[in-house]
């Protein structure tokens, strides 16, 4: 089981947009129909527009900013954008579809590599199939360090069997500086 | 409750965006023709780049008209309304609801329940697991048999195999064995909490 980004995002944003774009229509005719100043808040933007013409710069910003708003809901629309959940190997025709979270396997070897003894912090990331792992070490010599965390993270992959298992590499850095 | 695999407001996410961003590109793509009088050069009749956006004359002139402000509400309330609804599909749902049949296929004796019921059920199975946090489930039945969607919280250090067999061989065979059919479809969504291994938790 996998699944993609839903684009919950900018969905939302578009949402919220749209609603207060069809609200403050509505408001504003309400009030014009009541016979308030001729059309509420819409008066002051009608003046505005009056009073500009299609090269004033005001105006070309605003279509360039919607041209460009445009292209990003396009493009959050057609591009198939980043798998949230991962699909595990599937094993045994009768066991459950597995999927687990992206962030999850972050957290996971990230933990393990945090595990490890000499390794004072790490971050984790994974994009491209690939695992990177940062590990910073308060040891003034790191020496095998590299190859400890690449295994611990190895292992803890173990047990996350991943359909597409993704290769791991690990950076080590020393926060002390030798003076 | 956490992640319930059951919303899946993507596809529709993915439509209205597109119409959206249509739309926009238009838009967009229209203010510049017209600022760069491409449009009144190509098309008779429109607008030339210095002309006012909005002229006033045209304003007043559709201000007089008695429909618009009730045409402009009309849309507004519309927009409004579909938008809300749009905001609330990507509130996640709690699927499964609705009944199952229990009992022999030869359909003497069916038993019907509720699937929350069900459902309940095994999320009390599954929560006892090692490493579990918290488990949501959906049972949903269907001509082509049973489903059951299990969404669980379990702990960073979690061995993830040996809890998909767990899941397998106990929660999904009892299932099976309580609605006396030869085997229930699963799948299963792991999310890792937050803390323990050393992690700080902020």
């Amino acid at each position: 089981m996998s699944r993609r980004t839903r684009r919950v995002v900018p969905a939302v944003v578009a949402g919220l947009a749209l609603l207060a774009l069809g609200a403050w229509a509505a408001t504003a005719a309400v009030g014009h129909l009541l016979g308030r100043e001729p059309t509420g808040t819409a008066g002051p933007l009608a003046r505005a527009l009056a009073g500009s013409s299609w090269q004033d710069p005001a105006v070309v910003g605003a279509g360039v900013v919607v041209l460009l708003l445009g292209v990003v809901a396009v493009c959050a629309a057609v591009l198939p954008g980043r798998q949230v959940v991962l699909a595990l190997q599937g094993e045994g025709a009768a066991g459950p579809a597995t999927g687990i979270t992206r962030g999850s396997v972050r957290r996971a070897v990230r933990a393990a590599a945090e595990d490890v003894d000499g390794v004072d912090h790490a971050n984790a990331s994974l994009r491209g199939g690939r695992v990177d792992v940062r590990a910073r070490s308060g040891l003034r010599d790191v020496g095998d360090l590299t190859a400890r965390v690449e295994r611990a993270v190895d292992d803890r992959l173990t047990g996350i069997p991943l359909a597409r298992r993704p290769r791991v590499r690990v950076r080590t850095s020393t926060t002390r500086s030798d003076t | 409750m956490t992640t319930t695999i059951s919303s899946r407001p993507g596809r529709l996410n993915r439509t209205i965006l597109l119409l959206l961003g249509v739309l926009l590109l238009l838009v967009g793509a229209t203010a510049r023709g017209l600022a760069t009088g491409w449009l009144s050069g190509l098309l008779p009749g429109v607008p030339a780049s210095d002309s006012p956006v909005l002229p006033e004359v045209a304003f007043d002139r559709l201000l007089r008209q008695a429909w618009v402000p009730y045409a402009v509400a009309g849309l507004g309330l519309v927009v409004a309304a579909l938008a809300l609804r749009w905001l609330l599909a990507q509130l996640p749902r709690r699927s499964g609801t609705g009944r199952i049949g229990v009992g022999d296929e030869s359909g003497r004796g069916v038993t019907r329940l509720d699937a929350s019921t069900v459902a309940d059920a095994v999320e009390h199975d599954v929560e006892g697991y090692a490493g579990v946090r918290s488990a949501h489930a959906a049972v949903t039945g269907g001509r082509s048999g049973t489903t059951l969607t299990l969404s669980l919280v379990v702990e960073p250090d979690t061995d993830v195999r040996a809890l998909r067999d767990r899941v397998r061989d106990h929660a999904q065979a009892r299932l099976a064995r309580a609605l006396g059919v030869g085997e229930v479809d699963g799948r299963l969504l792991v999310t890792m909490g937050r803390g323990g291994g050393g992690t700080a938790v902020t």
